[in-house]
């Protein structure tokens, strides 16, 4: 036994496996309920005596013959054939002992395999809720394994559970096989029944069935939750209650980073002398990451919410209720998690369309996954909301900046219907996959899971923003600020001498110089490299209703969209006379002009800028995900080529009726 | 034919064979839908379609379409 030695931790989905895991290494990652949520497998070292060794956490799967990409992963890390993995040396099998049949039929599979096998039986107190009593003696003696009774989530029988394994690593005798070979492609209706058999007679007089008293807890919740009327409420008020709290609980929070950040830009810009390195740092690095810090919160609620949903359970059902809509696409219940980890991120999302078993769903699925909108899409929704739509009372209840930002949401949605069905008709023709989906029991959410989730996704956004969204930053400010002519530097210079000498009044001086201050700030941006190129491009963003700042800012978000609120924030302040520059973002934007002085903002460009954002394919990382799941690049291009020509004709669409309604 | 999607909530009956396509039948059956196997129909989902059922001891959700072609008798 050595540090090199590798166990692969293996069972089917929602049986604790993921909780397990955490118990047994100490390492913290996420457990969800919807069938398969544990896409890519995770190691981590467990304590076995003196010894460590290393545990592989699998995908959660109900059988060796693979029906999904996820589960053939499971298959080749067992067989020693998945690169980078190491082979394992034994197998630990977890078993649900309130569902022993089902789950002893992957035992049936894993006894096939020539290794040593140990069996943790889960969730024994469930069991006995449930009526259930397993003989874990007995049973050990019918399959000639270990079989050890634990509680994962109380941390229960997991040192009996550690002798055991190590005394199989010692013995290393392979489990008595039953003679039923595991088919190579598809499976085998007689092999299927040989092993059901098995399991039947293995199990007859090790399990005691009491009656239960009623039906449980969780067919009780699913009265209600999976209920015509009342489930459908419940599932959008749920759907409403994650987006309203996205808006009005970070509020708070927001100010007060928006106010820190303000301090720190007022603090640099007093310490430093006027030039370049200060510009750099208030204008570009200050101005530009600072108005992205700001979407933490809503970013970290988003998430938390994901984590919940996922692990009490209620995804699943949402999968239930969703799947008759999903079937019209194309697509199943099996897509809406995917498609729902989307509004988070869609490079999540993309890889979670693993789980989907049909190879036809799951790339129509991934195709239109970016069209969910994404948490990097929040950042320029919350900011033109914030700042243009108006805090009206809608219905009594409903606030019109929560609805607009609903409608958002609701918006890539609604696009999203007809992209599935005309792909799924003409790219990707063929039937609609057999629908299957099992219902886990509803559970408490593990907090510490949950917690741990928000914590790795908000720094995961940090990250981004300390070096993406900073990079970009840097290099628009340097775009924006060179080259910084000092001729033009000098007229201004001359125009400040000669007020200086001309007005005599203290406060009309004051006015002419702030005057002139602008228009050196407004004058030096046009000189700018950022401001040519951008003159350049204005008319092609011009039926948008966008000047060429809107679409520097929007071209710069390519790589990243979240990127739009730094690049707005570097340009808007450079454009901006020296008093205000560390001003908010949001009244930068209020007060910027078209060159003849009127609003350069209005509800109808705002609305046109979140349009275009909300349908365009502005992240390098989801095309970058999309080729390399969907195994072909050309499916990353058609992702960016439709989803960036909608935009365009969507936001042309927008301001050109929202202009004239509003005129 | 006696078919599973024609069972009400709360029926219990059981299954006779399986009538999909080759391609289709193997997870069914691995799933626990044995000929032989008892099966009760918990409940439809609002829009009328999936159909809950309760198999063995978890409860697993499927299409009327596919249920349709499971032959049962009660």
């Amino acid at each position: 036994m050595s540090e090199d030695t590798c166990i692969a931790l293996i069972g089917n989905p929602n049986v604790g496996k993921t909780t397990l895991f955490n118990a047994l290494t100490g390492l913290r990652h996420r457990t969800g309920n919807f069938p398969g949520v544990t896409v890519e497998w995770e190691s981590g070292s467990w304590k076995i005596g003196d010894h460590r060794i290393e545990l592989l956490d699998l995908p959660g799967t109900y059988s060796l013959v693979p029906d999904s990409p996820d589960e053939a992963v499971v298959v080749d890390v067992l067989r020693g054939k998945e690169e980078g993995a190491p082979k394992p040396l034994a197998i630990l099998a977890i078993v649900d002992a309130s569902n022993p049949e089902r789950n002893l039929y992957l035992v049936s599979q894993l006894l096939e395999l020539g290794l040593p096998v140990v069996i943790a039986l889960n969730m024994v107190d469930v069991a006995e809720r449930a009526g259930l009593t397993i003989d874990a003696k007995e049973l050990s003696r019918r399959i000639g394994v270990p079989v050890v009774p634990i509680c994962a989530n109380a941390n229960a029988g997991l040192a009996d559970l550690a002798g055991a394994m190590g005394r199989a690593l010692k013995a290393g005798t392979p489990a008595p096989s039953l003679g039923i070979p595991l088919e190579q492609d598809a499976p085998d209706p007689v092999s299927i029944a040989a092993r059901y058999g098995w399991v039947r007679e293995t199990l007859s007089g090790a399990v005691t069935r009491s009656e239960t008293t009623g039906p449980s807890l969780s067919d009780k919740l699913d009265k209600i939750l999976t209920h015509r009327v009342w489930g459908t409420l419940v599932f959008i008020s749920v759907m409403a209650l994650v987006f309203q709290s996205i808006y009005s609980w970070a509020n708070p929070i927001m100010d007060t980073v928006d106010g820190g950040i303000g301090f720190v830009a007022d603090q640099v810009s007093a310490a430093l002398p006027d030039g370049s390195l200060k510009s750099l740092l208030v204008d570009g690095v200050i101005a530009g990451v600072g108005s992205v810090l700001i979407f933490l919160p809503q970013i970290a609620i988003l998430f938390f919410f994901i984590a919940v949903l996922e692990g009490c359970g209620y995804m699943a059902r949402a999968a239930f209720l969703m799947d008759r809509l999903f079937a019209k696409l194309g697509l199943s219940g099996r897509s809406f998690i995917p498609l729902f980890s989307s509004f988070a991120c869609a490079v999540p999302g993309v890889m979670a369309c693993r789980t989907i078993p049909d190879r036809k769903e799951r790339l129509v699925a991934m195709l239109v996954a970016p069209l969910m909108s994404c948490s990097a899409r929040l950042p320029v929704y919350a900011i033109m909301i914030g700042t243009f739509i108006p805090a009206k009372a809608v219905a009594g209840v409903f606030n019109l900046q929560g609805l607009t930002l609903l409608g958002m949401y609701f918006l890539g949605f609604s696009v999203a219907v007809p992209i599935a069905l005309v792909v799924r008709k003409t790219l990707v023709k063929g039937d609609s996959p057999p629908f299957m989906i099992e219902l886990p029991s509803y559970k408490i959410p593990e907090w510490h899971v949950v917690l741990h989730r928000v914590r790795e996704k908000s720094w995961a956004f940090l990250v981004r923003a300390g070096t993406v969204i900073f990079g970009v930053t840097v290099v628009i400010w340097a775009l924006a600020y060179y080259p910084h002519s000092e001729e033009t530097l000098a007229g201004y210079e001359a125009q400040r001498v000669e007020a200086q000498s001309a007005v005599t009044d203290a406060a009309a001086l004051d006015e002419r110089l702030s005057e002139i201050g602008q228009a050196q700030a407004g004058q030096m941006l046009r000189e700018s490299y950022l401001g040519i190129a951008g003159r350049a491009v204005e008319p092609v963003f011009a039926p948008l209703g966008w000047d060429w700042r809107i679409s520097m800012a929007a071209l710069a978000s390519f790589p990243a969209r979240e990127v739009i609120i730094a690049t707005l924030g570097t340009i808007f302040n450079l454009g901006a006379d020296e008093d205000e520059a560390s001003a908010p973002l949001r009244e930068q934007l209020q007060k910027a002009t078209w060159p003849d002085g009127t609003p350069l903002f209005d509800v109808a460009v705002a609305l046109s800028v979140m349009v275009f954002f909300a349908l365009c394919a502005q992240c390098g990382a989801t095309l970058a995900v999309i080729g390399k799941e969907s195994g072909s690049w050309k499916w990353a291009g058609f992702t960016f080529v439709y989803m960036t020509t909608l935009a365009y004709l969507a936001a042309t669409a927008t301001y050109q009726i929202m202009s004239r309604l509003i005129a | 034919m006696l078919t599973l999607d024609q069972l009400e909530p709360g029926e219990t009956a059981t299954i006779v064979a399986l009538h999909h396509e080759a391609s289709q039948q193997g997870r069914l059956l691995e799933m626990g839908l044995l000929p032989e196997t008892a099966v009760e129909m918990v409940r439809r989902a609002p829009m009328g379609d999936p159909i809950e059922y309760r198999v063995g001891d978890y409860n697993l959700s499927l299409r009327a379409a596919v249920a349709k072609l499971i032959e049962i008798r009660r």
